[in-house]
Order: C-alpha cells, then structure tokens, then sequence
C-alpha cells in the first residue's frame, strides 16, 4: 500500500483516503529505485576483499597479540657469549700448550667450595670457568684481556684457552658451509708440542683434502661440566670429554650435518677417503650396518633391529670383542642426535659409579634400556672407523682379523697404550708411516 | 530371466514383472497361476529385494570386469590404506582427551559409593567435552600393579600410558591428560580456541618469571625457536602433571622413552618423591634439548587448584579458581580433603554457571 504511487510529487492522502492516514516518509520512495543488481555486486566484491585479500587482519592481531615472546638465544659451555669467525678449521693454538703445561689447570679454571643452602653440612666442590667472571659488556671485556695480555704471555695462553669455548663458525660470503666437522679433543699434559702439532695438523690436512670442517678443543676446558680435577687423570672418565665435546662442536657448526669424533689417541691414515661415500650415504650405509648385533658382544640379549634403515641413524659406533667403543664415533647433527649426546652427557650417568667404562658403558646403558635410541643407532665394523694399533701384527691375518690395523685402513687407534710416552711413540711410528705413503703418492 | 521364460498364460496381465514375482515365490504359487493381488507387507519387501539382488547380478554377470573393478576399489578404500584412492573410515581426532580413571581401582580398599559418583561425574564431563568438539577420548585404567609397584615404577604408569594412546590414535596430534579428580567448568571453549592456535603467545618458556623450585633458569645450548611439544602448568610446588599436554613428534617419543631410566631412577629414587614430575623437572633442569620444547601455562588455564590445595600459599591468586576459569583440578583431595563434597560443588557450580536467563529452575 505504501510507496504505490510513490514518486517526487508524492502529497499526503490522508484527507482524500479513507483507506489510510498515515503520512509516508519522503525517503521510502527510494526503495524502489535502489539499483539492485549494483547491489549484488557490492556484496560480491565486499566478501571477496574481506575474505581473500583480509583488510584488517590487524584488528584480529590486536586481540591475538602478534609478537612472538622473544627468548635468549643459545649460548655455549661456560660463557653467554660468542666470537664469530669465518674459519671452518676451529682449533686452539697449540704453541701455547707448553705455557698452558706452566700455568696448570689449578689457574686455568677457578675452583671453589659451596655449601648447598638446603644441605648445609656437605660442602660440594665446583669448578667454574674464568668466563664466568668476564664483563658483561664484550667490548669492556675485550679491552681488559687486552691490557692483561700486554703484560705476559701466560695470560695471552689463558686468555685464548678460556675464549675458546665462544667460537662460532659463520661462513664468509663466497664460503660453502662445511657438512661433516671432525672433531677431536686434545690433552696439552699427555703429548709433547710435537706430538700435539701432528696430530691437530692430521686433521687439518684431512678436512682440507674432503672440504670438511675441523673442531678441536683441550680436554681441559670441559672441566667445568666434569666438575672434578681428578677425572681427567682417570683413563675412564676422561673418555666423557668426547661427549663434550661432541655437544660443542655442535653448537659452533649449528648447520654441519655429520660430526665425526676421533679421540686423540688416533690418525686419519688415508687421506683420500670420502666419508660420505664411505660410511654416510645411504646406499654406503645400508651394507654396512650390522643388524641383529648384540650391543654386548658376542651374545648380548639386546640387539641391533633387524628392520633398520640407514636414513634413520644418527648415531654410528663400532665394537670392540667385549664392549661398545667411542673413540671414533659419528652422531648427525639434527634434533634427535643433538638429543642423544644430551642424554648421554647427563651428569647423572657422568658420576654414576656402575659404569667402569664411563661413557661407554652409558651408551651401552641407553641401548639397551632405550629402544627409541637403539632404533637410530647402528654398529658397524671397527675396522671401517677404528681399527686399532696392535705391538704383534702380522699382515697374514689382515682379513680375517676384526680389530687391529693393518697397512690400508682408514684410522689407527691406540686408545690402550699404558704411558704418555708410549702413546707418543706409536703416535710417531704412524705419523711416519702417513708421511712415507705421501711422499710415495707425491 | 525375464527374456528366456516367456509364458502366454490365459490369466496374464501381460506384465513380464509380475511374472516375476510369481515365479520368485513359486512356493506359496504352486498350483495356481493367478495374479497376486493381496500381498503381505513382508512378501512384498521380499519380491523388492530379490528384484534388486536380481539386477544386480544380472549386471555383475553382463559387466564382469567393471563389477570385479568396482569390487577391489571398494575393498581397498574400506580395509586398506591405499594411497590414490578415496577411503571412507572416520577421520581421527586432532586432540585426544586421555582420562585416568579407576585410580588404585580397589585393589588396596574397597572403593566407596563417593568414589564410584566422583568416578562418574568426571567421565561423563569429559565425554560431553570430547562429544561437544569432536575430539578423541580414552579411559584409562590405574589399577594398582605389581610392576609399578614398590620402589620400582610406582606412578610411572603414566608414561606408558602415553604412549598406549600414540599407539591407539595414529593421527591424532595433541594429547591431554587428565587426572580423574578434574572437572571441565566451561565445557563450551575448545582448546584450540583456549590456546593451541595461540601456542606461542600463550605459553612462557622461560623459568625467570616463575619458578617455585628455583630450577636454573638459563643452560647452556637451549635454542628456543623449536616448536612446543609438551604444554604443562606449575603449581606451588613445581610442575604439575594432572593436566598437561603432549605433541606427537620424534620429541615426544624419545622423551617419553627415556623419561624411566633404571641409573637415573637408582640414584635419584629417594629424592624424587613424585616420581614421574620429579624425573621431569630432574630432566629439565639438565637436559637443553627438553627445555627446548616444553612450554608452559599459568596455572588457572588448564589446571586452577580449589581452595585447600597449595595450603602454604592460600593467599596468593595465581593458584586459584575462580568463576569461568577453564578447568578445575582438585588437586590432592584424596589426602585429607573431600573429594566427592568438591566435586559436586563444582559440579553444581558448572551447571550455574551456564543457566540459560530464561530457565528459572
């Protein structure tokens, strides 16, 4: 009835009407001429842009709260901060190993006693690193090392093997990142500068020949995390360095896939060998792992599974007869590896007194009670990554024997050798031997 | 069948369909050839049904190898996991609410009417939740047993558990588990809307704001951009487990393994008083790789305490229930305090809190 005869001369009807009597508004008569099928396409393009294109998604942040918390970034061993360098072979300088000898560890590290607040009556020892007393401010810090190091070469030597811990590998702009790092740990009180030198230099060279990158530390500046003087006198408990420094080597190679850890009592003896052909490609890899191997050879209850697959490992160790060994192991650089170490290096395995091969019998542990971990676990052959040095060794057994090292293998280990002379004169014996191949290739 | 028999029959409508019926039920038919006319309800479904079994063989025998096509798809949708090819089962959750309940199950004493009531009114909240936002529960038994028992893995059953229901939900993602003397108060917020669409935001990672057991707050390696996998809340006394969150990943598995460890567990057993908490916190405090990717929630989102709980800090409001938190958990009412008196106030509490303005009863 409204708006009939609507139009620009509409005029009340009230008075000629009997039917109605109420006045229209002036503004109904719009209705009618309102575009409709404008009004269509407004709404189509309004839920287009609102859907599709999202205007105002800032409203919704406003209410979710769009910023990410921002948490500390990570940081290494002893100290909250790092040095950058662009140098893919990362090792201290070894010259200062006779002034590291001088000062003794009693200086390089600081020791102190502690009462707990809740036990005060058992006083605890705790080694600290002297980074923990750095300024907070690394340009203050670095001008007070600066003054310190004018003075003495000894403080030059101890300020180097206390910053060491900080370094961070960051590729320059035309650099490659390096995919596997070999990482060794070296002990300035066990072998002389020369013994030293060749082995850190073995390294190197081996890292130049692949392209990998190189990852060395003292063993003495992971005595913070061992928190005792004496355990790096102890054959066994040393051994949990490597863990250590597995761990760091990790952080200052945050993007290196594969870390391979040689312990010092060992050399690369065939400098041509591709690792990742050799042992870490899949195809090289799923002929090599043992399975169903008795993680306690020769007839452990535990096993190695028999379904296991070579792009799923990330940790590779060899056996000797009687025990897993760790003085050549290779642990892949993602989450889970990362994982294992932690686990493993859990100070709580450290100290615990049931395990008489320290880090070997924990690993030994973790396997067998961890099915998780001993899924991503293989064991290959000792002689692939660790054959050992032996006094006696004839060259006719060469097949058939399972440990020893014989003229063509990849690493000679010498892990049993009872003094530091001893050791160095092995050590000697085969950095001659390398030396004689090369000359022979050259 | 309609072409080979043709009858010309004096009584015939001519219709070959009703011929049909009358030979499918020769039976009753024997003798005479008359049209049915008045045919019972159920006959009738019958001659129905054979019609159809009947076309359909017809079409099976005519068309074997689009039949026999047809046949393996349908089988291989229905009862395999075939990739390429649609399959019609259920999809699975995304959360999966896990409930412990039956909690010493009456091994030790016989468990009391209240007990059976508190039992029931928490499954059938959680039901309705899960019911309501399709998500995934599952009942679990706490039955005392002899392997948790003593000093072995009391309370560690836990752990498996979780892992049973991995096992059980293969596609689920979160996983959130619930202690039986907990009550969902606000059944009509889904959790993904509560926090998980909002992890990061919603969680802290980090101890120096709150830490209750002066855990180290920062070691060394801990590198916070990894995704949270596991959401817990700390109470009074450290962290609390009664209501906490697990995702599945590699993560979770390997800490859901290494979580018992005989050494660790030898060493520590006397010290860790709420074993399976204990162990985490012992964990956390050493392990980067754990800190990396728990975060956690203020205590009243997913875990608010009733008054009684937390008895050493009753004054202080972070710990509390208050009206519309999400979840309460009474914490502890099985020593001392009243389990089932608590759980029907809640109960009670819950259910006015959501009156309708226009129900006056």
């Amino acid at each position: 009835m409204f708006g009939v005869s609507g139009g620009p001369e509409f005029k009340p009807r009230y008075n000629k009407s009997k039917n109605g009597f109420l006045p229209l508004p002036a503004t109904f008569n719009r209705i009618r001429t309102f575009p409709r099928k404008n009004f269509l396409g407004l709404i189509v393009v309004i839920i287009f842009f609102w859907f599709f294109l999202n205007p105002f998604h800032f409203i919704g942040s406003l209410f979710t709260g769009g910023e990410f918390t921002h948490y500390p970034p990570p940081y290494p061993l002893t100290s909250t901060q790092t040095i950058v360098t662009n140098s893919k072979y990362i090792y201290p300088p070894i010259e200062q190993a006779p002034l590291l000898r001088e000062l003794t560890v009693h200086k390089l590290v600081k020791e102190s006693r502690i009462r707990d607040a809740n036990f005060p009556e058992i006083e605890k020892n705790v080694i600290t690193s002297l980074n923990a007393f750095d300024d907070p401010d690394p340009i203050v810090q670095k001008q007070k090392e600066a003054e310190e190091n004018a003075i003495s070469n000894l403080s030059v030597a101890k300020n180097t093997f206390k910053n060491h811990d900080k370094v961070v590998f960051k590729p320059g702009k035309n650099q490659n990142y390096p995919d596997i790092i070999v990482v060794t740990a070296v002990d300035f009180e066990k072998y002389t500068l020369d013994g030293l030198t060749k082995i850190v230099q073995n390294r190197v060279d081996y890292a130049h020949n692949q392209g990998y990158g190189v990852y060395i530390r003292w063993y003495q500046e992971f005595l913070p995390i061992l928190n005792s003087l004496t355990y790096l006198q102890l054959k066994e408990k040393a051994k949990w360095v490597r863990i250590y420094c597995l761990r760091a080597a990790m952080f200052s190679f945050p993007e290196a896939k594969w870390f391979w850890y040689i312990d010092q009592d060992g050399l690369i003896m065939d400098l041509s060998v591709d690792l990742e052909e050799y042992i870490l490609n899949r195809d090289s890899l799923e002929p090599l792992m043992l399975r169903e191997q008795a993680i306690i050879p020769p007839n452990g209850a535990i096993r190695t599974y028999k379904n296991a697959k070579a792009e799923n490992m990330r940790l590779i160790i060899t056996q000797s007869d009687s025990k897993v060994e760790t003085q050549s192991l290779i642990v892949k650089s993602d989450p889970i590896g990362k994982s294992i170490l932690e686990i493993w290096g859990n100070p709580l395995f450290l100290n615990y007194p049931n395990f008489p091969y320290g880090p070997d019998s924990a690993l030994t542990h973790i396997l067998q009670w961890h099915p998780y971990v001993l899924s991503k676990t293989t064991i290959i052959k000792s002689r692939l990554l660790s054959s050992r040095h032996a006094e006696k060794n004839t060259p006719d057994n060469a097949k058939t024997n399972t440990q020893n090292y014989f003229d063509g293998d990849f690493i000679v280990t010498w892990a049993d050798c009872e003094s530091p002379g001893r050791c160095e004169k092995v050590l000697d014996k085969y950095h001659q031997k390398l030396k004689d191949s090369s000359t022979k290739a050259t | 069948m309609s072409t080979n028999q043709r009858f010309s029959l004096p009584y015939s409508k001519g219709k070959l369909d009703d011929l049909n019926d009358v030979e499918s039920h020769s039976e009753e038919y024997n003798n005479t050839y008359k049209p049915i006319k008045h045919q019972s309800i159920i006959s009738r479904i019958r001659s129905y049904i054979n019609q159809i079994i009947s076309r359909t063989t017809n079409f099976a025998l005519t068309y074997k190898k689009i039949s026999l096509l047809l046949v393996t798809l349908i089988c291989l949708s229905l009862f395999t996991s075939t990739p390429f090819i649609p399959h019609f089962a259920p999809t699975s959750p995304k959360v999966v609410i896990i409930l412990a309940a039956n909690e010493g199950g009456g091994v030790l004493k016989w468990k009391s009417p209240q007990e059976w009531s508190v039992e029931r009114s928490s499954i059938a909240n959680k039901k309705q939740y899960a019911k309501l936002h399709g998500y995934g529960i599952t009942i679990k038994d706490m039955t005392i047993k002899k392997r948790y028992s003593h000093e072995w893995r009391e309370s560690w059953v836990k752990v498996d558990i979780m892992k049973q229901a991995m096992r059980e939900f293969p596609d689920s993602e979160w996983f959130w588990w619930l202690d039986l003397h907990t009550y969902i108060m606000e059944p009509q917020i889904s959790l993904e809307q509560h926090f998980l669409n909002n992890l990061e935001n919603a969680t802290y990672r980090t101890l120096d704001g709150f830490n209750p057991l002066n855990l180290p707050t920062t070691i060394p390696y801990v590198d916070y951009s990894q995704p949270i996998d596991m959401v817990i809340t700390q109470d009074c006394g450290g962290f609390n487990l009664g209501s906490f969150l697990m995702r599945r990943s590699s993560w979770s598995e390997l800490l859901l393994d290494i979580w018992w460890d005989p050494a660790m567990y030898e060493q520590m057993h006397m010290q860790w008083e709420h074993n399976e908490q204990d162990a985490l916190e012992t964990l956390y405090s050493t392990n980067a790789w754990i800190r990396e990717r728990v975060g956690f929630l203020p205590l009243r989102l997913i875990n608010a305490f009733p008054p009684g709980a937390c008895n050493d800090q009753a004054d202080d409001p972070q710990y509390f229930f208050k009206n519309h938190d999400f979840v309460i958990n009474m914490a502890g009412c099985e020593w001392g305090r009243d389990c089932w008196g608590e759980m029907e106030h809640y109960k009670a509490l819950s259910k006015n809190l959501h009156k309708s303005w226009w129900h006056f009863w």
